[in-house]
């Protein structure tokens, strides 16, 4: 499977800053130990390196009539490409079911606030331990699932590459 | 049984479970259902190797016993023992290959194989030239270089290597009543064993030397008898011996802090460790704890320098005791052992530290041991945590642990054990406790700790000592024969009464308790119950004051209630024990506080809640449970049951589930069904409970409780639910983290299953393409693979008939495209891991189904090569397991099939059955390979074998509709081969040919039936429904039912007529042809039978025009070169529409034109008449002709064709021993009724004319009737019962003298 990169390629010194914003806003807002450096990996900014190397499995279920979609999988992310993923996380989760139905319309990715984005919650346990969106006190920790135990790992430098991209603004 | 599938089963076979599922589920309520046969490994790719209990992984695998295991100095390969072959011999296998090989045949029985340190030499033990054993070397690998080391004056029983290589440890006895000793032995022969020197002068057994060669580990053996010899009445001493070679360095007995007796000692290559069995009870009954007895492996630090070089008190142990291991055999980085399972023994393999991972802290042991269910394992993790427990007080409670344990086991031996150490740990420093007038020293801290202030101690001596008690009266109540009591054991339990009623006025709450249990025990076991309901009652379980008593109070308080039949009471137990306001707090502190491990857990709660549960609705109907459960929501409502108590919570879970069935199964009447909207009302419900409860246990609870009844009930969705919430939930490192997610993966499996079985393959594959994102496990990998060509098989198929019954089974065979299609993708996915054993595994079965979309021989052989090579990477990379093996007896398969010799079928069969062996958790994978190896036996021609393997797949979950479809026209296959050939016709079918017809009948039903649905399973049915149909037909005229016959025919005609052939239509318009004709001959067979002559005609003459349109070569195609069959040539065909047409023109009335292709059948049939059946065919086609003769009034061409008739069932008949065929009836008849009729209403010229004719058709007539006559008189079949009555009018007829011209006989 191939990967190309789509989309505006930020300069080096903006994505250090971003990163750096990121780390800082994170070590802001996060009780968790600061994660020293966020490895480069592929090219790309931090969500493309994590659709790269992680997230792209994703894509199994979360793309439009996946065959791997149950009832119950959420039905508005296009994880078929970094592009599209990075435009479906702007909305909301839909069609949500069962014990995961209080999710729904709550935003995937809230920019800058790693603690609040859905996404965030779905692929780290620490997230989601804490996870509270006012409002929707039926989408707590219990209603999100591991995507972990979906799509193998989970793979820490992804995890961090996507807090660090929300912490930055999701651009 | 479809969705649930995996998890009930698993359920079910809970207690048959082998060690390497029964670790797993001691974990948590929920175990995987396949039984690893590679190395150690995670359960999940999700979590690292440590974060569960180990699972022992299988190296053998087989009908037969394995045992004896041991790694080759490189690791490579190991050696073992087998007598897969009746007797036993010396095997070996490549690493995490269970198919093994033998290496030389002895001859005679051998044991103990083990390869030298260097590399040079297999030492093994022989009885070829010595009955009583005779230690032999062979040069390694070679096997060649036979010598052995005795000569027949010594007998020897035990052989290992001396590290220097040059040297043998032999034990033997010289004589038939001498000692068993140690000899040491050069290897070059130049001294036998009578002559080489004694190490130790006394018996011993199974010694080890560590690998510097100073110490000497053995156990000593002692005579039992004066009379005899110690090889005849020989006793196991104590302990384990530890003697420095060099030196005069005291021997040391180490008697290990473990009950029972030690054996087997084996150190590590290294010499840090010394590994040992230990039979911790007398598991056998027999009075004796020794290797007899189940035992389990430990191992304990060595060091050489020091003295002694080992402490007794720090056993580590490798493996649970739910199955008996011993025979350890350390490697490098392996530890290889010999464990039972199920009836037979197999080498197994862990790493070096055994079953829990040596990084493990207490609170991870003590998070295990809540998830655990089996007691072995619970036991298992309680020592390992009482050896990292050094507090005092906190090892009185561990040893109280281990006591209470190996009392629920009713392993008496090691209760009585553990309740002496915490006897002895429960007194004073300075005071040793005694037994059997012997000191027990030898512990490292010998000097009893002091316990902490505020104990009473007396109150834990005072408890062991109740509790040994009832040790005491269990161990002499298992002694007695069945319902036997007599005198000395009622005496004995008097004497235990009367120290146990001493007891009662012990101050300490938890002495009396105990005591009462066990007066309890006793009197129920004496007859009187009043005074055991007298002793339980007069206990209060709200005031058990260490969680001994309160464990003591759930299983055997609870449990003697039970006994005793006073469920009410049992109940009320269980209810109080669970709901202790004091428990609520003070687990709430100890977990917060990390105090004593040993305290009452709430996982022990919640599973004493659960038995509540299942004991208060058990047996009820719907309204009975609903009543129940009210009565007790009331006591919790009126606030006698804690408010967000554990019992309540267990309560609460319980109404949410009861719309499900109840616990332990469905009462009868009580509906099945769990729809969508029933599902959901009860996951609501279950969610909102869920929600509110936070703690890990507690969740566990509630979902172990939903997943169980989900299971039972088909309830996917409630299933996916819960197992997606709860492998969510768990954290990341728990121990119960990898079993979650373990269970959300087979929920997920059987939804994939259940799609395929349905059809839905594009949702099958999907499914599993998300699993495979896990991890590499096989069974997604190749399930992922087989629904995606069975995706693409309903595109492929355009309408046109496949082209044999082989390719139209094979359907993906067709889809030639679709295999590189999805071979793309699978090197697409394995780009970065090209040699991972997944892809291997995908690619072996690929080019396996590739072999069928070819027809030359040299293409197929190398797509089997393909797969072989494929399958060898697995293996170099690690790869193994069941899989591979079945994989690699597909391949072996294929090559017999393809004519490559018997060898390939043997192959193929051992193949398929390791694989049957190491699936012993997955019933799905059972009925594939069982349906396997019912192909395998049928080509063979073992259909009686072929049949019993149809049977087991019939007992496992339907695949699809074409593999379901394929398994019933095999059985009807082998059904019909079984059957003996019908003597009597269509009158009387033998039940076995009956019974084919009713496979194939079964078959084209469910063509039937999947045609009806839409999607690939409705395509794949149409291209198999011909071929269903011609089979029925096939079985159906050879059974007698020629109408049925007819029409499946007819049927089969008319699917197959699309896809016309013409010239240059190719090899599948050739084949489609070869169909066409081959159907219209089965028709017109039928209808000849039948005697509808119209419709066998106008089906001969479509016979002729398709066999003029077929080459010569065209009449072989679709024929495998492995098949038996006969070859049919052109000319046989049309001679035998020739005779099918004489019949025909026949029965249409049209009997001159029915003379010339009776008269070229005839003459076909004539030069093979030394074949037994063709002289009935040939008799058969002469009654016709002599028939139509006879129509056409020519009487002597009539005559001649009868005794011709009647000369071929002449030959037959001596050929055969059968008297009277029916062909020699019916033509006796006819020359009877030309006879006869004739002759009466003939004048006498006519007669003459008529007897002439019967003389020149050489007939003795008379003779014939009788013999017939006399045949059918002794057959009596009912059916002949019309034939012999006209037989003996025509004998009648024969005899009355002839009284003129015209006159009848009279």
């Amino acid at each position: 499977m191939t990967h190309s990169f789509h989309g505006r390629i930020p300069s080096r010194a903006a994505s250090i800053f971003r990163a750096s914003a990121g780390l800082a806003l994170l070590a802001a807002l996060s009780a968790t130990p600061l994660v020293a450096c966020v490895p480069e990996l592929d090219g790309g900014d931090d969500f493309t390196q994590a659709y790269d190397s992680w997230l792209h499995k994703c894509s199994a279920c979360h793309t439009p009539a996946a065959s791997s979609a149950v009832p119950g999988t959420e039905s508005s992310l296009d994880f078929s490409s970094a592009d599209k993923a990075r435009a479906s996380l702007r909305g909301g989760a839909k069609g949500l079911t069962g014990n995961f139905a209080g999710c729904n319309d709550v935003a995937f990715v809230v920019p800058g606030k790693p603690e609040q984005s859905l996404l965030m919650a779905a692929i780290d346990s620490d997230a989601r331990a804490t996870f509270d969106v006012a409002g929707k006190p039926g989408c707590s920790s219990d209603a999100i699932s591991d995507m972990a135990i979906k799509v193998g790992g989970p793979d820490t430098v992804a995890i961090a590459k996507v807090r660090a991209w929300i912490a930055a603004g999701a651009l | 049984m479809s969705l649930g599938l995996r998890l009930r089963s698993a359920i079910r076979h809970r207690t048959a479970l082998p060690l390497a599922v029964a670790a797993v589920y001691s974990l948590a309520f929920w175990a995987p259902s396949q039984a690893a046969a590679a190395g150690p490994a995670p359960a999940s790719g999700n979590v690292g190797a440590d974060a569960a209990l180990r699972e022992p992984a299988r190296w053998t695998a087989g009908d037969s016993d394995q045992l004896l295991g041991s790694l080759t100095p490189d690791g490579r390969d190991f050696v073992y023992l087998s007598n897969r072959d009746a007797v036993a011999s010396v095997w070996s296998s490549r690493v995490g290959d269970a198919a093994g090989r033998a290496l030389f045949d002895e001859g005679a029985d051998v044991s103990l194989p083990r390869v030298s340190p260097d590399g040079r030499w297999l030492l093994y033990l022989s009885s070829r030239d010595d009955a009583t054993g005779d230690a032999c070397l062979r040069a390694w690998p070679s096997m060649t270089e036979r010598r052995c080391l005795g000569d027949g004056r010594t007998a020897e029983s035990f052989a290992f290597f001396f590290p220097d290589g040059a040297h043998v440890g032999v034990v033997a006895r010289a004589a038939m009543h001498g000692e068993m000793l140690l000899h040491k032995v050069p290897i070059d022969g130049s001294r036998k064993v009578a002559d080489a020197d004694i190490v130790l002068p006394r018996s011993v057994a199974t010694p080890a030397l560590s690998p510097d060669g100073r110490w000497l580990a053995y156990v000593a053996v002692e005579r039992a008898s004066t009379t005899v010899g110690v090889q005849f009445a020989m006793q196991l001493g104590a302990g384990l011996h530890l003697r420095r070679l060099e030196g005069k360095a005291a021997e040391r007995v180490v008697r290990f802090d473990l009950p029972g007796a030690t054996g087997f000692p084996a150190f590590s290559p290294d010499g840090k460790w010394l590994y040992f069995a230990q039979a911790l009870g007398d598991s056998n009954g027999d009075q004796v704890i020794d290797g007899d007895d189940r035992s389990v492996l430990f191992r304990v630090a060595f060091d050489p320098r020091a003295d002694p070089p080992l402490r007794s008190d720090n056993a580590v142990q490798l493996t649970s005791g739910a199955t008996s291991c011993r025979y350890p055999a350390p490697g490098r980085d392996r530890l290889l052992f010999t464990c039972e399972v199920r009836g037979r023994l197999d080498v197994f393999a862990l790493p070096l530290e055994g079953v829990v991972p040596s990084t493990w802290s207490e609170s991870r042991l003590l998070l295990a041991s809540d998830g655990a269910t089996e007691a072995g394992t619970r036991a298992l993790l309680a020592a390992h945590l009482q050896l990292r427990t050094h507090d005092p007080l906190a090892r009185l409670h561990g040893w109280q642990r281990l006591a209470e344990l190996a009392v629920q086991r009713d392993d008496l031996a090691a209760a009585s054990f553990y309740l002496g150490r915490s006897q002895k740990v429960a007194t004073p420093a300075g005071e040793t406790e005694t037994k059997d007038g012997e000191a027990t020293d030898a512990t490292a801290g010998n000097a009893a700790p002091a316990i902490r202030p505020g104990t009473d101690r007396s109150a834990a001596r005072g408890v062991a000592t109740a509790l040994l008690e009832w040790v005491g009266h269990r161990a002499e109540t298992l002694r007695l024969e069945h319902g036997a009591r007599d005198e000395t054991y009622a005496s004995a339990q008097a004497t235990r009464l009367k120290t146990l009623h001493d007891l009662l006025g012990a101050p300490a709450e938890d002495v009396t308790i105990a005591a009462r249990l066990a007066i309890a025990a006793i009197e129920d076991a004496l007859g009187r119950e009043e005074r055991a309901e007298a002793a339980l009652g007069a206990i209060d379980p709200t005031v058990a004051t260490s969680a001994l008593a309160w464990r003591l109070l759930a299983s055997l308080g609870v449990g003697r209630w039970l006994a005793l039949q006073r469920d009410e009471v049992a109940l009320r137990w269980m209810a109080a024990l669970c709901d202790r306001e004091d428990l609520e707090g003070a687990a709430a502190r100890a977990a917060e506080a990390g105090a004593d491990p040993y305290a009452i857990r709430e996982a022990e709660r919640l599973e004493l809640a659960d038995r509540f549960v299942q004991r208060l609705l058990r047996g009820k109907g719907a309204a009975a449970r609903a009543a129940a459960l009210a009565a007790w929501r009331g006591k919790a409502e009126g606030g006698s049951l804690i408010d967000g108590g554990l019992l309540a919570l267990r309560l609460e879970v319980e109404r949410a589930l009861q719309p499900l069935a109840p616990p332990g199964g469905r009462v009868a009447g009580e509906s099945v069904v769990a729809d969508a909207a029933l599902q959901e009302q009860v996951r609501a419900a279950l969610f909102a409970i869920y929600g509110r409860e936070r703690g890990l246990d507690r969740r566990r609870a509630l979902v172990r409780a939903t997943l169980e009844r989900a299971a039972a009930r088909d309830a996917s969705h409630l299933l996916y639910q819960f197992a997606t919430v709860w492998a969510s939930f768990v954290p990341r490192g728990h121990p119960e983290r990898a079993l979650a997610i373990d269970v959300y993966r087979q929920v997920v499996l059987e939804r994939a299953y259940t799609a395929s079985a349905g059809g839905a393959f594009a949702e099958s594959r999907g499914v599993l393409l998300g699993l495979t994102l896990i991890d590499d496990d096989p069974e997604a990998q190749l399930g992922w693979l087989f629904a995606s060509l069975r995706e693409r098989d309903g595109g492929a198929n355009q309408g046109e008939p496949a082209g044999t019954l082989a390719a139209a089974l094979a359907s993906r065979a067709r889809s030639g495209p679709h295999l590189d299609a999805v071979a793309a993708e699978v090197e697409a996915r394995f780009a970065k891991q090209p040699n991972a054993p997944a892809a291997g595994l995908l690619r072996a079965s690929l080019a396996l189904r590739r072999v069928a979309t070819t027809r030359d021989p040299d293409a197929q052989r190398g797509h089997l090569e393909a797969a072989e090579a494929a399958l060898d990477a697995v293996a170099e990379a690690g790869g193994s397991g069941r899989h591979l093996h079945l994989l690699r007896g597909h391949v072996a398969h294929q090559r017999f099939l393809r004519g490559e010799g018997r060898s390939f079928a043997v192959q193929a069969h051992d193949r398929y059955r390791l694989a049957l062996e190491l699936s012993a958790e997955d019933l799905r994978l059972q009925g594939g390979i069982w349906h396997a190896i019912g192909l395998l036996q049928s080509a063979v021609g073992n259909h009686r074998e072929a049949l019993l393997a149809f049977d087991q797949r019939l007992r496992s979950p339907r695949a699809d509709s074409a593999m379901e479809i394929g398994l019933w026209l095999s059985i009807a296959r082998s059904r019909w081969h079984v059957a003996p050939p019908a003597i009597d016709g269509a009158a009387s079918p033998h039940r076995e040919s009956l019974a084919a017809v009713a496979a194939a009948r079964r078959a084209v039903a469910l063509c039937d039936a999947a045609t009806a649905t839409a999607g690939g399973e409705a395509e794949v049915a149409r291209a198999l429904l011909p071929w269903a149909l011609d089979r029925l037909a096939l079985l159906a005229f050879d059974a007698g039912l020629h109408a049925e016959a007819l029409q499946a025919a007819s049927r089969a005609m008319a699917l197959g007529a699309r896809g016309a052939a013409g010239p240059g239509a190719g090899e599948q318009a050739a084949i489609a042809e070869a169909n066409r004709m081959r159907r219209s001959l089965l028709r017109a067979a039928a209808a000849v039978a039948i005697g509808q002559a119209e419709v066998a005609l106008q089906a001969l003459n479509a016979a002729r025009a398709s066999l003029a349109r077929l080459k010569d070569d065209d009449l072989e195609l679709g024929r495998r070169p492995s098949d038996p069959a006969l070859r049919i040539s052109r000319d046989h065909l049309l001679r035998l529409i020739d005779g099918l047409q004489g019949r025909a023109l026949l029965a249409a009335g049209q009997a001159r034109a029915a003379l010339a292709p009776l008269q070229r059948r005839i003459a076909s049939l004539t030069p093979s008449e030394d074949a037994d059946p063709a002289h009935l065919t040939l008799a058969a086609a002469q009654w016709h002709l002599g028939l139509a003769q006879a129509e056409l009034g020519d009487l002597r061409a009539a005559m001649q064709a009868l005794g011709s008739g009647l000369r071929a069932c002449r030959r037959f008949s001596a050929a055969t021993g059968t008297v009277a065929p029916p062909e020699r009836v019916y033509l006796v008849e006819a020359a009877l009724a030309l006879h006869l009729g004739r002759a009466a209403a003939l004048d006498d010229l006519q007669g003459v004319l008529a007897a002439e004719a019967i003389d020149n058709a050489r007939i003795d007539l008379a003779s014939e009737a009788e013999s017939v006559y006399r045949a059918l008189c002794a057959h009596g079949h009912p059916r002949w019962a019309a034939a012999r009555d006209r037989l003996q009018m025509a004998l009648t007829l024969l005899a009355c003298p002839r009284t003129g011209k015209g006159a009848s006989p009279q």
